[in-house]
């Protein structure tokens, strides 16, 4: 599942300013006075008004099989709700899984950019679900470092050891040092994610392998350790997370590169939507007039995705349009032979 | 333009304090050089060679060879009749109509009554989204042949449901501009997320989106394995 926002310019680009005459009040020409500019530089506009439109979706490996799960618009109207269009569809993914508990079931992964933030990123890990998505740089413009604490490490021969544990950059690392005393940042290898039931939420968390490397220690060499994601009560309560520097597919892991590579489906996605615009611009104004014609999109697309899916594998479709026989693709014939 | 470099690639160790430098990370940085840089300005394509024109002939690419059967379009008529018998649509405009106008206020109503119904709103609404254009699809909603098939294709889904159909006259874009002003407001917009959300959740659970050990949870940039289970993955 991926999601992602996109400015979609209002059908005309003027403002407020600049469509009502100031001495008389008249409106002079016409401007969408739901639309909003999307941000300032210098205190001018960056971009022409529009609205800020979020689409949560996801696909099959085949093609035209997307699916639309939700849609939701920002704009002047409602401005209670967050400017940050991550949180916008954090909020609408979870309004999902509470209404459609199998939403959540297994292991769901969710695709995002950078504008995830790490309060978003953890109430995705409250609700089961597997946010992916890179680590943002700190202010400095340094990796993020951040020491997760102590953890209990499973040697090959059975015994236990306890060694303190680095979030670098998304990957679980130990500190050693090398002959000249330097120290060093050790990956360790992901073997295995976990999400567990508990009484009130799911935890997620992953078994981390130590490697073979010149700088371990042979008797540390393939101890395993498991490391928590999803926070505990008193980190709640506190506002610590371990979601600032950790990830459970970091970028040094070889699925991470397949799977945020998903977040393109939802870039994609976005472009189809405005490539069907007059204009890549919206086609009415008001807001409420471009949510139904969002709402238009998402069941085109939901009609696509079934009529590929139908053609693909011949299921049964009454229950999506009655007794309406379905076109089918023509297959060509054998040319006969001479 | 450079993006930041990857750690820990082949789980080789990095030093601590080389974790203290600044990145190099300009991907995000403003461009000086204008929106095309001058070493990646689009060169003029070579003219092909002609018969005197005396330039460098060009071969000519091969088209990609189509696979067939890989993608189906439908016509336009099968494909207005598909939105026209979608289920939740249908279900979204008979919901539409209780909402606008409840059988208890009909007594009460005044003024001149509604020729459309909120179904053909709908079918005009999502059938631009594939025309690109109402004016398109109110050219095409005016010929008779188109939609009294289209009415017929929904009588024929769905016989035994008498609620289920079109108006007689025609869809156009001054009734859709009228409904949308008239009658949208949130609540009617939230009853259509709910029920296309749930048509959403319910179709990709049909195509096995959203089964939790599915195959398809392979990715496909890479079409690569991702072992992902409720269990949990292991390599």
């Amino acid at each position: 599942m991926s999601a992602d926002g996109c400015w979609v310019p209002a059908l005309t680009r003027l403002t407020r300013d600049d469509a009502v005459d100031p001495d008389t009040g008249e409106i002079v020409r016409r401007f969408d006075r739901d639309a909003v500019p999307y941000h300032t530089n210098d205190g001018e506009y960056a971009e022409s008004p529009g609205f800020l439109m979020v689409m949560v979706q996801a696909r099959t490996a085949y093609t035209g099989e997307r699916i639309v799960f939700s849609t939701s618009l920002k704009s002047g109207k409602n401005k209670a709700v967050p400017r940050n269009d991550a949180t916008i569809a954090v909020d609408r993914i979870l309004e999902l899984v509470e209404k459609f508990p199998g939403f959540a079931a297994g292991l769901r992964v969710v695709v995002y950019d950078m504008m995830l933030s790490v309060a978003d990123f953890d109430r995705l890990l409250d609700a089961g679900l597997v946010p992916v998505s890179k680590v943002p740089l700190t202010t400095k413009g340094t990796f993020a470092v951040e020491n997760l604490g102590e953890e209990t490490f499973t040697l090959k021969d059975g015994s236990k050891a306890t060694r303190i544990v680095w979030a670098v950059n998304g990957t679980a690392c130990l500190t050693f040092v090398d002959g000249s005393g330097k120290d060093f940042y050790m990956p360790l290898q992901q073997t295995q994610v976990k999400k567990q039931h508990r009484k009130k939420r799911p935890q997620i968390s992953t078994h981390w392998t130590i490697p073979d490397n010149p700088l371990v220690p042979a008797s540390l060499v393939g101890a395993t350790a498991r490391v928590r994601h999803t926070r505990t009560n008193s980190e709640r309560i506190a506002g610590k997370s371990r979601s600032r520097a950790l990830r459970i597919f970091p970028e040094s892991d070889h699925r991470f590169d397949g799977l945020f590579g998903l977040r393109e489906d939802s870039e994609s996605a976005n472009s189809d939507y405005k490539s069907r615009l007059w204009n890549r611009r919206c086609r009415t104004m008001g807001h409420e007039s471009v949510e139904f014609n969002n709402i238009g999109y998402q069941i085109h697309v939901l009609i696509t995705a079934l009529v590929a899916y139908h053609n693909r594998t011949g299921a049964d479709m009454t229950e999506w349009f009655g007794l309406h026989e379905l076109p089918t693709k023509h297959k060509r014939r054998l040319a006969l032979a001479a | 333009m450079s993006e930041r470099p990857k750690l820990f690639e082949g789980l080789q160790p990095v030093a601590v304090e080389d974790l203290a430098a600044v990145v190099d990370d300009d991907s995000t940085a403003e461009r000086l050089d204008g929106p095309n840089p001058s070493n990646k300005r689009r060169r003029r394509r070579p003219r092909r060679g002609r018969k005197g024109d005396g330039g460098r002939a060009t071969p000519k690419k091969a088209a990609p060879k189509r696979v067939l059967g890989e993608k189906f379009r439908p016509s336009d008529r099968q494909w207005l009749q598909l939105v026209a018998c979608f289920r939740p649509l249908l279900m979204l405009g008979l919901q539409f109509e209780e909402l606008i106008d409840p059988p208890s206020r009909r007594r009460l109503r005044g003024g001149r009554p509604r020729k459309y119904s909120t179904l053909d709103v709908l079918l005009f609404e999502v059938a631009g989204w594939k025309f690109g254009s109402y004016a398109w699809v109110e050219d095409n909603f005016a010929d008779p042949d188109v939609w009294n098939e289209l009415r017929d294709a929904v009588a024929a889904a769905y016989p035994n449901d008498p609620r289920m159909r079109l108006s007689k006259t025609p869809m156009n874009r001054s009734r859709h501009y009228r409904f949308r002003r008239r009658y949208l407001c949130e609540h009617l917009l939230q009853t259509a997320h709910d029920i296309i959300d749930a048509a959403a959740v319910t179709a990709g659970s049909q195509m096995g989106i959203l089964e939790p050990a599915s195959v398809l949870c392979r990715t496909r940039i890479l079409a690569r394995w991702c072992p992902l289970t409720a269990a949990g993955s292991r390599r």
